[in-house]
């Protein structure tokens, strides 16, 4: 082997070896910094896509309404579905207005927000209850019909609001994509 | 290199901004806010000291035919590091995430950007892994200061405010957050930099001239006293 030969693979060693060194490193971050996709990942691809659909208004569910509906993709092409739904609430609580974001084919919570507490009472309600809700999977229009989810300790009223307004969520996903509505 | 004379070049002979004149993409689209400026300037400081750092540790092992698609492996990968990091806090704060909304494309474009390519080939890959850390700093930092500064200056004649704050109340010339307005607002630093840097360069000078004209007259002094 001339060295012009050996040269040349010890530089494609190097290169190859300061690669895989950099996939590695940026392997572990995307791990340990991953985020799941919310609310504005949907909504910056939802407005720029013309494909963004509104499908329908004003469904009433059993525990609340689906006020609004729209499909558009994920930044990497993949289906959601965009649901506006507002719980069913009662006093001293209101309803709660929630955006939720679904993977069509899967049935994946991807993204919940709060949009509209209807209660007065002043609580803060904590990011980190409502993400507790993402990565969920819809497999039948009961999935959150349990009392494991609390919005904020001792809110319960809104919990409630905001329970109902899962479980609509649920039961029109079920209806209309599970049970063969739209897929 | 001293330390002293590294930072200095970093934050004003070689200044990225008002001197060097590099990056002027990002300096024009992300200065017609402060925090914008502020933003990108510590994005690019992280990505400048890290790169720094490796293209130092790995200069003796890179060959040299194939040195720069090594260095803009490296970059690339801070520059994902970054992204990374803003999309991880921007969930956290809102404030961040606006910041990284207004970044858009110009935080990848990180990656071709000729100040960080430069002093990975100028510097980095010939001195030491301190010295080429502390370039890294300073010269991130004299970016961070003159994009943060341009920023100011068109946040404030633009929008009436500074980071956000309103200090003219209902004061504004929209003309200079447009981009017209920042080729105008950065020309006239570039004067303003570069005319106060001149002076103070003359001053030096004058006044390490007349230090070795009074050193030599001391000397002639001596002689004749001694002779």
């Amino acid at each position: 082997m001339n060295d012009k030969v050996r040269e040349s693979i010890k530089t494609i060693c190097i290169l190859v070896a300061i690669t895989i060194i950099c996939v590695a490193l940026l392997a572990i971050l995307n791990d340990v910094l991953y985020v799941a996709p919310d609310m504005d990942s949907f909504d910056r691809t939802a407005k720029s896509k013309s494909g963004y659909t509104l499908v329908e208004q004003n469904v009433k569910m059993t525990n609340g309404i689906v006020k609004m509906v729209a499909e558009g993709e994920m930044l990497n092409g993949e289906a959601v579905v965009g649901l506006y739904v507002e719980g069913k609430g009662s006093s001293p609580a209101g309803s709660f207005t929630l955006v939720v974001i679904i993977h069509k084919a899967t049935g994946e919570i991807l993204g919940v927000r709060k949009l509209v507490d209807g209660g007065d009472v002043g609580y803060e309600y904590l990011d980190d209850n409502l993400r507790s809700l993402m990565g969920t999977v819809i497999d039948g229009s009961t999935v959150f019909d349990s009392d494991n989810f609390v919005v904020q300790a001792g809110a319960t009223y809104s919990t409630k609001a905001c329970r109902n307004a899962m479980q609509a969520v649920a039961e029109y996903y079920y209806i209309n994509y599970l049970q063969g509505g739209q897929e | 290199m001293k330390t002293r004379d590294v930072a200095v070049n970093g934050l004003i002979k070689e200044n990225a901004v008002f001197r060097m004149l590099l990056g002027l993409c990002s300096i024009l689209a992300l200065s017609n806010k402060a925090i914008n400026g502020l933003g990108m300037g510590v994005a690019v400081t992280f990505v400048l000291v890290c790169s720094n750092v490796v293209i130092s540790l790995l200069k003796r092992v890179v060959p040299n035919k194939v040195r720069i698609p090594c260095y803009v492996l490296v970059i690339a990968t801070f520059v994902t590091v970054v992204e990374l990091l803003i999309k991880y806090l921007s969930a956290k704060s809102s404030a961040i995430a606006q910041i990284g909304d207004a970044m858009g494309v110009f935080l990848p474009l990180i990656v071709v950007n000729c100040i960080i390519l430069a002093r990975a080939e100028a510097f980095a890959s010939k001195n030491t892994v301190g010295a080429s850390a502390i370039d890294g700093l300073f010269v991130g930092m004299g970016y961070t200061i003159g994009l943060t500064l341009l920023g100011i200056v068109r946040e404030l004649l633009g929008s009436g405010s500074i980071f956000g704050l309103q200090i003219l109340g209902g004061f504004r010339i929209t003309f200079f957050s447009q981009p017209a307005g920042a080729f105008i607002t950065y020309g006239l630093l570039i004067c303003l930099f570069n005319i106060t840097y001149e002076k103070i360069e003359q001053n030096n000078a004058n006044r390490k001239r007349k230090a070795s004209v009074t050193l030599s007259n001391q000397v002639t002094e001596e002689g004749a006293v001694n002779g």
